[in-house]
């Protein structure tokens, strides 16, 4: 029984120094370069939502950073990638608000524009951008504003906001000389020109033509809507004169007053028929034509605009 | 048949648009939609549908567009207005999105500035 001691404390001994020399061997060292390379690393596999925590992990243990405000933005380009688009505004409006004049707060106000874009808040993405085309002063900047500026209006064109393509035009022909190289405008520009070149109905001309109870819809191309029109109007005046015309005028009156509606609902409706058939033309020229999406590459830096056009 | 026209015209400048109109829940249309439409089955092939287009354009617009407007819209359900307009589906039922800003937009810009 003795003997059996002296090897039980030699082997804890043995067992101990093995496990002392093992912890110190798993003591790692993280720098702010190594997170920084990870967090990328998880943003280039487009693991977007563990690249924010090991983002937000960084400005943790390293808030002195320089360049802090470019995590932040990666945490805002993770958000926007993830399609939390209202989350990503917020986050890129704190780049804004907090960050000096530098490459990142430009693109910060740029994605802040495009996060408000895909929440369909055009409105508001033009109030960034022309805050910031107040503030910048470099002819680069002024162009990539305007040519962003110019694609929501084509976009709210696409929507049928009235004179959108008329702003969107003028935004295009404002673009430099060095930017036109950059952004191809003509290319817009002729679109536009394809847009106001399309078959349009004139929407006077639709309310003349709708006297005639359906000729208004006659003319806008809608002929199940002006023969339905046509014999409502018809019919309608018919039972009014002849109820009026076997003395019960109280019926006729109220014939009458409903024929009323109909009738103006008739011009009404053939007006703006037109102006629906003019946007549907719109809406369809630009649809079918083109989709720009934007693209950025956080770790070239570089910025792209992709195209898609539909054969 | 001077004095029905008559009528009518006092009957709507005098009518108390905020009161009737204006309201959310306007007591002609719940009516309809409560007691008729429920009994007559819903077969508007529009959305929203053309009482709620009614009740909507009644509140935005008044009596004297909304009843013209409101005609305009019975005319046009569920024909050539699907050759134009995107479709909704709705209770697993495809309609024809024809909402009240869809009409008034080339004319009426208070909404949108609000």
């Amino acid at each position: 029984m003795n003997f059996r001691y002296p090897y039980i404390l030699i082997l804890l001994i043995i067992l101990g120094l093995t496990q002392n020399s093992y912890a110190q061997e798993k003591q790692v060292v993280i720098t702010s370069d190594m997170q920084y390379e990870y967090a990328m690393k998880l943003f280039n596999e487009k693991d977007y939502e563990t690249a924010i925590i090991e983002f937000k992990r960084f400005i943790h243990f390293f808030p002195d950073y320089k360049q802090k405000n470019q995590i932040e933005f990666n945490i805002g380009l993770c958000l926007f990638n993830l399609k939390k688009f209202h989350d990503a505004a917020r986050a890129f409006n704190d780049i804004i608000i907090n960050g000096k004049e530098n490459d990142v707060t430009k693109e910060a106000c740029f994605f802040q524009a495009e996060s408000f874009m895909k929440l369909g808040n055009t409105g508001y993405a033009q109030i960034v951008l022309q805050n910031y085309l107040m503030l910048v002063e470099d002819r680069e900047t002024k162009d990539r504003i305007y040519f962003n500026l110019a694609k929501i209006h084509l976009t709210e064109a696409r929507n049928g906001k009235p004179d959108s393509l008329i702003l969107a035009r003028e935004y295009l022909l404002k673009i430099s000389k060095s930017g036109v190289d950059k952004y191809n405008p003509d290319q817009y520009l002729d679109l536009i020109v394809k847009v106001e070149d399309a078959p349009k109905k004139n929407p006077k001309a639709a309310g003349l033509f709708a006297i005639i109870p359906g000729g208004g819809f006659l003319y806008c191309e809608r002929y199940h809507d002006a023969l339905v029109t046509f014999l409502l109007n018809a019919g309608l005046m018919f039972a009014a004169y002849e109820a009026y015309d076997h003395d019960n005028k109280a019926l006729a009156g109220v014939i009458g007053f409903v024929e009323v509606g109909f009738y103006t609902g008739n011009i009404y409706g053939s007006i703006s028929s037109a102006h629906k058939y003019n946007l549907a033309q719109t809406v369809k020229i630009l649809n079918q034509d083109f989709a720009i999406t934007s693209k950025l590459d956080p770790v070239k830096k570089g910025y792209a605009l992709l195209f898609n056009y539909a054969f | 048949m001077k004095r029905y026209f008559v009528f009518l015209i006092i009957f709507f400048a005098f009518l108390p648009c905020e009161t009737v109109f204006a309201q959310d829940q306007n007591f002609l249309f719940t009516f309809y939609q409560d007691h008729i439409s429920v009994v007559d089955g819903n077969r508007c092939a529009m959305y929203p549908s053309c009482s709620r287009y009614a009740s909507q354009v009644f509140k935005k617009h008044g009596p004297l567009i909304g009843w013209a407007m409101t005609c305009d819209r019975l005319v046009r359900c569920g024909r050539d207005e699907g050759n134009i307009s995107m479709k909704v589906i709705v209770n697993h039922e495809e309609l024809i999105y024809d909402s009240v800003n869809a009409n008034d937009f080339w004319w009426f810009e208070k909404e949108k500035k609000e």
